[in-house]
Formats: C-alpha cells, sequence, structure tokens
C-alpha cells in the first residue's frame, strides 16, 4: 500500500507466548507518535503504527501484535486468529518472527513453519542482554552480523526490556522490505547457526560465573565476610593517608620558600608579593591534594566497578534492616565517601520516597573525599603518624554509625513507612579495566582541579584582601590580621564556637567551608601561616583537643553549597532541606562540644 | 513449602508469587515467576538475607520476600 511518497509496511508479530512481542512494541512506540488501538472481529489483535524516516524516505509501520502461538496448527481460539492472519499474504508485508535468545533451540520448528510461509521474515531474538554481558554484548552482535552477511538474510538482536537493538530493528525491517526474500534453505542453516552460537554465549555465561561463585565463597563467607570488608576499608584510608604524606611536606617548604622569594623578587611591591605568595601556596595546595584524592577515587572505583559493592549490600542487608533501610542504601551511603553529589543521585535505586530521603539525610555523614584533606592535614601536625590509618578509619566509621542513627530515628519519626523490596542482580565479578579506571580517576581530578582550582584561586585572592585590609601596613602580622575584615567577621561569629574550643579563626574556616570544603584547609593555610610561612605554625596556636574537635565539626556539618542544592532537587521539598541544615549543624556542634569536653 | 523453607544449594520450581500484582510484576522483572527454577546459594550470618539462583542469575532477596514465593522441589 503506497501513499504520496510514503511507504506502508505492515508487520506480524508473531511467537511463542512470553517471548516478549508486546513488549518490543512497547519499546518500539514510547517515544513515538501515532499509537492505535483498533477494536472489532479480530479483538486480540492489537494493531499499532509508527512514523520514521531513513535515509530520507518517510515510512508508517504497522505492527500487529498477534497472541502467541507454538505452531501454524491452531490449538485454541486464540491461536487460529493467528494462523489465519498468518495465511492471508494480503494482511502483511513482514513476518516479525520474535524469539527468546536463550533458548532459542526450542523455537526452531515455528521457525521452520514460519520459513515455509513464503513471506518475508526477519527473526527477532529478544532477550539478547540475559545471554551475554553488557561488555560481550557488541561483540555477540557484531558475530551474528557476519552470519547474516554470510547468509545474506536479515535478523534483529534486541532486548525489549533495556531497548538495546531497537533502532537496528527498525532499520532491518526497512532493509528487508526494499530487498528480495532470502533462499529459505539460507534462512534455515542461518537459524541453525545462530542456536549454534548463543548456546556458546550462554554457556561462557555459566563458565564465568564459575569463577565469581568460587571469588564469593570468600568474600561473601558467613564469617569472614564483614571483617574481610572492614579489612578492606582501613586498607583504603591508611592508603590515601600514605599518599597525602609527601605533597604536605613538599608544599610546607614551598609555601615558606616561596613569600621570601615573592618579597626579594619584587622590592617594592610588597602588597603584590604577599598577594602572590598567597594565591600561589593556595594554588601549590590544590594540587597537593591530588594523590589522596587519586588513591581515594581509584579504590572506590575498583569497589563500585568490580561488582564487590553489591557483595557487601548482601552482607550489610541484615544489619541495615535494623537502622529501617535495607542493603541497596549502602551504595549511596558509599559513595558518600568520594562526594556527597553522586552519592544523592545515586540514592535514586531507592525506590520508596521516605527512605529514599532518610538515606539522602544519612549521606550527609558519611565524610567525603575532600573532608579527608582536613583531616590527613590535621593528622600530620597533630597526631603520631603511625596511627594516621587508623584515626582516619575510626572519624569515617563514626560519621556511618552516627548517620545511621540519625536514619534509624528519622525513619521512625517523620519518615515512617514500610521499607520497598529487595531484590537486585548479583552481576558477576569483573576487573574493570585499567585504561577505564585510569580515565575514570583522571576524570574526576579533572573535575576537580577544574572547579575547586578556580573556586580556591578566585577566593585565596578574596581571602587575602579580607586577611589584609582595611589595616594594610606595617606592624604586627597577627594584631593586622585580628583587626581586619576576616578578623572581624571571625570574632563576631566566635561566640558559638568558643564552647567547642575553635579560635575565631577556624570558625572563619568553617564558614568558608559551606562554599566547598577544600576551602577548609585553603583558609586555613591563609589565616595560621600569617606572618610565619608554612601550615606548621597552626601547632603552636591551638591545642590537639580543638582539633581533633574541629575534625569531628567537619565531619558532621552541612554538606557544601553545591551538595546541598543537589540535595534539594533530589528531595523536591523545601521541608526536607532545612532538616537537614538544622540536623547536622545542630549534630555537629553536639559533638564536638562533647568531644572537647571529654578530651581537654 | 515456601522459598525460605528451601536448604540451600537445592533446586526447585517457583509455583505462585503470594503477593500484590505490582510485587509480583516487579519480581518477575527479575525472573521470578512461576514455572522458574530457582535455588539458594547462601545465607548470610542470621539468615535474613539470600543469595539466590534464578535462570542463570544471581539475585540477592530478603528471607521475608521468600515466605511468599512458594515453591515444589524438583528431584
Amino acid at each position: 500500500m503506497k501513499e504520496s511518497g510514503v511507504r506502508y509496511i505492515k508487520i506480524a508479530m508473531c511467537g511463542e507466548q512470553n517471548v516478549g512481542k508486546s513488549s518490543t512494541i512497547n519499546k518500539i512506540t514510547k517515544s513515538n507518535l501515532d499509537v492505535g488501538n483498533f477494536a472489532g472481529v479480530t479483538v486480540d489483535k492489537a494493531h499499532i503504527a509508527i512514523q520514521t524516516e531513513r535515509k530520507g524516505k518517510k515510512y508508517i509501520l504497522e505492527f500487529i501484535d498477534l497472541p502467541g502461538i507454538n505452531c501454524l496448527i491452531p490449538h485454541s481460539d486464540e491461536q487460529k486468529i493467528t494462523s489465519d492472519f498468518l495465511s492471508n499474504k494480503d494482511n502483511y508485508d513482514i513476518i516479525l518472527g520474535v524469539f527468546n535468545a536463550t533458548q532459542l533451540e526450542n523455537d526452531f520448528h515455528l521457525f521452520e513453519e514460519l520459513v515455509g510461509l513464503k513471506a518475508k521474515l526477519l527473526p527477532c531474538f529478544n532477550m539478547i542482554d540475559e545471554l551475554a554481558h553488557k561488555e560481550d554484548l557488541s561483540k555477540l552482535e557484531k558475530d551474528l552480523n557476519d552470519l547474516s552477511e554470510k547468509f545474506h538474510t536479515k535478523f534483529a538482536a534486541i532486548s525489549a526490556k533495556t531497548g538495546f537493538g531497537i533502532e537496528k530493528l527498525l532499520d532491518s525491517i526497512i532493509e528487508l522490505d526494499e530487498q528480495e526474500k532470502p533462499k529459505p534453505a539460507d534462512e534455515l542453516i542461518f537459524y541453525k547457526t545462530v542456536v549454534d552460537h548463543c548456546k556458546s554465549y550462554r554457556d561462557a555465561l555459566h563458565k564465568s560465573h564459575r569463577v565469581t561463585y568460587l571469588i564469593d565463597n570468600i568474600l561473601l563467607n558467613k564469617f569472614l565476610g564483614l571483617p574481610i570488608f572492614l579489612f578492606i576499608m582501613w586498607n583504603i584510608f591508611q592508603l590515601s593517608f600514605k599518599a597525602s604524606q609527601i605533597p604536605v611536606d613538599i608544599l610546607d617548604s614551598f609555601s615558606s620558600i616561596s613569600e621570601v622569594w615573592f618579597t626579594k623578587s619584587l622590592p617594592g611591591f610588597l602588597d603584590l608579593a604577599s598577594l602572590l605568595a598567597c594565591v600561589s601556596s593556595s594554588m601549590l595546595l590544590v594540587v597537593s591534594f591530588i594523590p589522596t584524592l587519586a588513591v581515594m577515587f581509584l579504590l572506590l572505583a575498583i569497589i563500585e566497578k568490580s561488582g564487590y559493592i553489591v557483595r557487601v549490600s548482601f552482607l550489610l542487608d541484615g544489619i541495615l534492616q535494623k537502622f529501617h533501610i535495607h542493603g541497596k542504601a549502602f551504595i549511596p551511603l558509599m559513595l558518600g565517601f568520594g562526594c556527597s553529589i553522586p552519592a544523592y543521585i545515586s540514592s535514586r535505586i531507592m525506590k520508596n520516597y521516605h527512605e529514599r530521603i532518610a538515606v539522602m539525610i544519612g549521606i550527609g555523614f558519611m565524610s567525603c573525599s575532600a573532608k579527608l584533606i582536613i583531616y590527613t592535614m590535621l593528622i600530620q601536625i597533630f597526631f603520631p603518624v603511625e596511627y594516621a590509618g587508623t584515626i582516619l578509619f575510626a572519624i569515617h566509621f563514626l560519621g556511618v554509625m552516627i548517620g545511621l542513627i540519625i536514619i534509624k530515628l528519622s525513619r521512625q519519626t517523620f519518615l515512617q513507612g514500610e521499607s520497598e523490596m529487595l531484590v537486585m542482580e548479583m552481576p558477576r565479578y569483573r576487573m574493570p579495566g585499567a585504561g577505564y579506571i585510569l580515565f575514570y580517576v583522571w576524570e574526576k581530578i579533572k573535575h576537580f582541579l577544574k572547579n575547586i582550582g578556580g573556586i580556591i584561586f578566585v577566593s585565596s585572592i578574596i581571602l587575602w584582601v579580607l586577611s589584609n585590609y582595611p589595616n594594610y601596613g606595617g606592624g604586627d602580622p597577627l594584631i593586622r590580621l585580628e583587626n581586619s575584615f576576616l578578623g572581624m567577621i571571625g570574632q563576631a561569629t566566635e561566640f558559638i564556637f568558643r564552647p567547642i574550643g575553635l579560635d575565631w579563626k577556624m570558625s572563619i574556616a568553617l564558614e568558608a567551608g559551606l562554599a566547598g570544603k577544600e576551602m577548609v584547609v585553603a583558609t586555613m593555610n591563609v589565616l595560621y601561616s600569617a606572618g610565619q610561612g608554612g601550615i606548621h605554625a597552626i601547632a603552636s596556636q591551638i591545642s590537639s583537643a580543638s582539633a581533633l574537635s574541629f575534625m569531628i565539626f567537619c565531619l558532621l556539618y552541612l554538606p557544601c553549597i553545591s551538595a546541598t542544592i543537589t540535595f534539594a532537587k533530589e528531595a523536591k521539598s523545601k521541608k526536607y532541606v532545612i532538616i537537614l541544615i538544622v540536623l547536622t549543624t545542630v549534630i555537629a556542634w553536639l559533638a564536638s562540644f562533647i568531644t572537647y569536653q571529654i578530651v581537654s | 513449602m515456601f522459598l525460605s523453607e528451601l536448604p540451600s544449594k537445592q533446586k526447585a520450581k517457583i509455583i505462585k508469587i503470594i503477593n500484590k500484582a505490582s510485587e509480583e510484576d516487579y519480581l518477575s522483572h527479575f525472573g521470578i515467576k512461576s514455572g522458574a527454577i530457582v535455588s539458594i546459594e547462601r545465607r548470610t550470618l542470621f539468615g535474613s538475607t539470600l543469595k539466590i539462583l534464578v535462570n542463570g542469575k544471581y539475585l540477592m532477596l530478603r528471607k521475608k520476600e521468600a515466605q511468599l514465593i512458594e515453591i515444589e522441589k524438583v528431584l
């Protein structure tokens, strides 16, 4: 049937029951225009037409969804509709035979019968995603393409569930419409070869499961599973601390040298020299974060991409049930160790709104990688280095515990409701390719340098101005700082932080940290090294009790502005944003207060 | 009997799922539907979460949900 310039193709969909004929049609038409159900004598058939364009030509594809059949000899009234429809060739231009790719051998008989109808037949292998893992899918598709070229036949490999191959299916329909029908013998051999081919993929899938099975025997062991996980986490913090040591030492010597160097090379421009020294040491500070972040991102990425993260969800599900959330919640919580923003977004895997909000509030207490930089710096200055990894682990653990308690309390009060069902696929383990992981880490680092580098560059200039004016000039640098704009702001808000052992400089650092937690260290660098050079100067100005209280406050207080905005976007409710702000601030203050009172 | 009572490593066939239709639909997305062959591969320390094998895929499922899946042993 031809209309002016538009080719109208009628496609009869047939196949066994439950192979996904209707879901294939649904997937095809979801993004399209014309959907219609025509009631009449043939109530069991559904006609759905879509418009599409290929190479400048317009097509209308009408899909006719037929009841499932096992063979063309009807055993029921419904099946009679299908076989009657297919026996009249005017009803359709192409038969789209839908088969389950994971059990093609069962459908050979039906395929043979369809070939016998001598109409154009497009075999469509559905559920292809269940036959091969994502990374093998394109290879499988290529193999099938080679086969179809060899036998001059067309085919489609799709997943009606994921939408894989749907566009190509439409291409194949149009191509088949324009070409001659292949020889029936070729079609049959093609199908048989595909059956063997798909079988080999299915066997490989089972084999790869065997390796996974062996690894799971250890990692999911009833008694060893959790200790192994905790040991892995402890090592992650140990390693990221080691990575932070070298650059901080270099940075220390650089900042004292740079100030002297700038002062010497720019005689007569002392203010410019001091500004340049301030900005350059802040920028160097940014660079010095890279090794710590790279190690953290790398290790988190391996856990995430290898499939281990799902196993930990399994191990922790029992414990998390006690906190009224399920094992799945571990994934966003764990990602929170990297950055809260992707963690908030990944919490979308939780389908129950209240449960999700509870987890999102909990994410704020997971210490992000920017906070890691604050701890590594303070630990190096105030605590014995041999315990650094353990202290870091303890801080993160404290964050997790407080986060979980808050989740539980909120689930019992303002976020009540049934927990959603927990069904989650445990994919096989796969070692993420080194190239991919390095690229992933590089992308994260690049993002960090671009965003945070820019923020710190601009704010270090602002900080320099605020810390040097209005009384720029001679005199004791410390007194000058106290009388600066920054000093005034800090002293005005100091009363809030005094009971938890923090001076006005630390208050400023915390306030600056709202823009991004990286700012905390950058601000301290400017404030404490004033006139003395080197971030180690901080040790002579605050006690270790204050340092500990400061770390606890950093751990628990409000996530940075961008994270809070993401929270608001994802939560779609102002109420919860206010709760987040109040909760985190109050808890941070109380926890720091208790810590400071006990330690000092 | 129910899936939650099935001893580990034994195969069973799902007969029906006693649940709300929406939940049944959700489970069937993962291949948990009547007729499917299922076995329990692993339980956590306190048995609250199960790792099951269905259609060649490993899934994790809570005991609570497994209590709603009626099965019969396959010899």
